[in-house]
């Protein structure tokens, strides 16, 4: 239930939802780019 | 007790509030939050956010605070003085974004959470900002989503972004929305050429829809926000503000001192007579109005004032706040006020944030060549100038700049003379209710006259 996230001021349900989506693009973004770096990476 | 007083704006946070106290403020931890509040000590954050002046440092002290309730009283360095989000320029708003944003990473390095991103946590103090609400912060539970995150939106990044992508002039929205810029209004008036950029699109524009889309639906399950995803989503807005630019030119007093009629005798007359002047007045606060980019608060700063730097020309207090951050000077603040229409009292029974004249605590004022943009420029009788002066500081420092100015006669140029009474004998009588003329001296290589003025 959202009302765990409760805080004295409204943090918007709307807002708590689309936060743990960009966060989650950004988070698979990073990984995906450090995947390919290392893929890519020249042999030394 | 009779002095004590909680203070007006700060009756949300059931942790806590600041009350004064004999003039000096406290803020009373109440007993529900102590707990919490203890593990925030415990945790280090604390003594780190102090370190790196992120954070107005603050000392515990012996008191019993002003309700049963209290748990705990602390008394944080004493602000110089006091001013908003809408009386900010550009890089001082997103100064005062960047920090929030280091505060709340640094708070998770230990194991804290920032629960309150409101741009009025963050004054500035001695040149830079800091954050002064030590309970905005608990401690860390592990995948809760940011409870700040849209207000953050709303008070720093939803303006920076019309500022900088808009018009400059659209910061003073801060002033109508007291709680931050609506999600929903700044992604109507953004270009839509921002809707390719990840960071506008995602922290403005999905964040808008998804406010609108998902409003009043409590039920279904927690969205989850892991460690990594908040740092990710914090690092993320940093590089999106730190992307808002806006460069000080194109406005009309931008480039004031290359465009008056002072030759250089005359200016430098004019320091020497400000100087002396200035040498006059008691130490503390000083009110320097119409400062432009600052030019005769660098002199008040070099004598020792305090120096609060007020303009309403959003270049001007850029250059002049971009100068003190380069220069690494710490007397001055920079201002947006537009001394016509001066910061009214706003927020809840127009008790939450106070006007500019309540606020006032000059102990001395400057307004050089001020006077006939006030008179002449904007229509206000010479008679509620010297009152206003009055309620910003005891002393005044005022430039009278005579009809025969080629400034003045620029302004009479393209109206009716309506200002019969716009005369040294009106200044005079105009003044005279308020304060005596203490010293009166014509300005060399020129025919204005630098007055200082005392209180009656």
């Amino acid at each position: 239930m959202l009302t765990q996230f409760v805080c004295y001021l409204d943090a918007g349900t709307g807002s708590l939802v689309i936060q743990t989506v960009i966060a989650g693009v950004l988070t698979a973004g990073f990984y995906l780019r450090t995947r390919l770096t290392t893929l890519f990476k020249k042999p030394q | 007790m009779g002095t004590d007083l909680h203070h007006p704006a700060s009756f949300r946070d059931p942790s806590g509030f600041i009350f004064k106290r004999d003039g000096q403020v406290y803020r009373q931890i109440n007993r529900g939050y102590a707990d919490k509040w203890k593990a925030v000590v415990e945790s280090g954050f604390f003594e780190s956010a102090v370190e790196n002046k992120w954070l107005l440092p603050f000392e515990d002290v012996d008191d019993a605070g002003l309700t049963q309730d209290a748990a705990k009283v602390i008394k944080p360095e004493q602000l110089l003085y006091v001013s908003y989000a809408y009386e900010w320029c550009f890089s001082q708003l997103k100064d005062a974004a960047l920090l929030t944003l280091d505060l709340a990473a640094l708070a998770l390095d230990h194991g804290v959470t920032l629960k309150d991103a409101s741009a009025y946590n963050v004054q500035f103090h001695r040149g830079r900002p800091v954050f002064i609400d030590t309970l905005s912060f608990e401690p860390y539970v592990p995948d809760v989503p940011w409870v700040a995150y849209q207000q953050f939106c709303r008070h720093f990044l939803a303006p920076l972004a019309l500022a900088a992508l808009v018009d400059i002039s659209l910061l003073k929205l801060m002033q109508v929305h007291i709680d931050g810029i609506p999600l929903k209004l700044a992604s109507r008036l953004l270009p839509a050429r921002t809707r390719f950029d990840f960071g506008l699109m995602s922290h403005i524009h999905l964040h808008a829809r998804g406010t609108e889309q998902v409003a009043g639906e409590s039920h279904g399950p927690s969205p989850k926000l892991p460690l990594t995803g908040f740092k990710a989503l914090l690092m993320n807005l940093r590089s999106t503000i730190e992307k808002l630019k806006w460069e000080p030119k194109g406005t009309e007093w931008g480039d004031y001192y290359l465009d008056t009629n002072y030759t250089n005798d005359a200016m430098s007359a004019k320091r020497d007579l400000v100087s002396a002047f200035l040498n006059q007045a008691s130490s503390g606060v000083c009110y320097d109005l119409g400062a432009n980019t600052g030019e005769f608060s660098r002199l008040a700063a070099e004598k020792g004032f305090e120096v609060l730097a007020c303009d309403m020309d959003p270049a001007t207090v850029e250059k002049c706040y971009r100068w003190t951050r380069q220069s690494g000077e710490t007397r001055i603040t920079p201002q947006l006020v537009d001394l016509s229409q001066p910061s009214p009292a706003i927020g809840w029974a127009n008790r939450e944030r106070e006007s500019f004249t309540e606020r006032a605590n000059g102990s001395v004022m400057m307004a050089l060549a001020l006077i006939h943009h006030l008179a002449i420029g904007n229509n206000v009788p010479l008679a509620d100038i010297a009152q206003f002066f009055r309620s910003i500081s005891p002393c005044a420092i005022v430039e009278w700049v005579p009809r025969e100015d080629s400034q003045v006669q620029r302004l009479l140029a393209s109206r009716e003379d309506v200002f019969p009474s716009y005369t040294w004998e009106g200044f005079e009588a105009a003044f005279s209710p308020f304060f005596t003329i203490s010293r009166a001296v014509q300005i060399g290589d020129s025919c204005r006259t630098l007055v200082l003025l005392q209180s009656k």
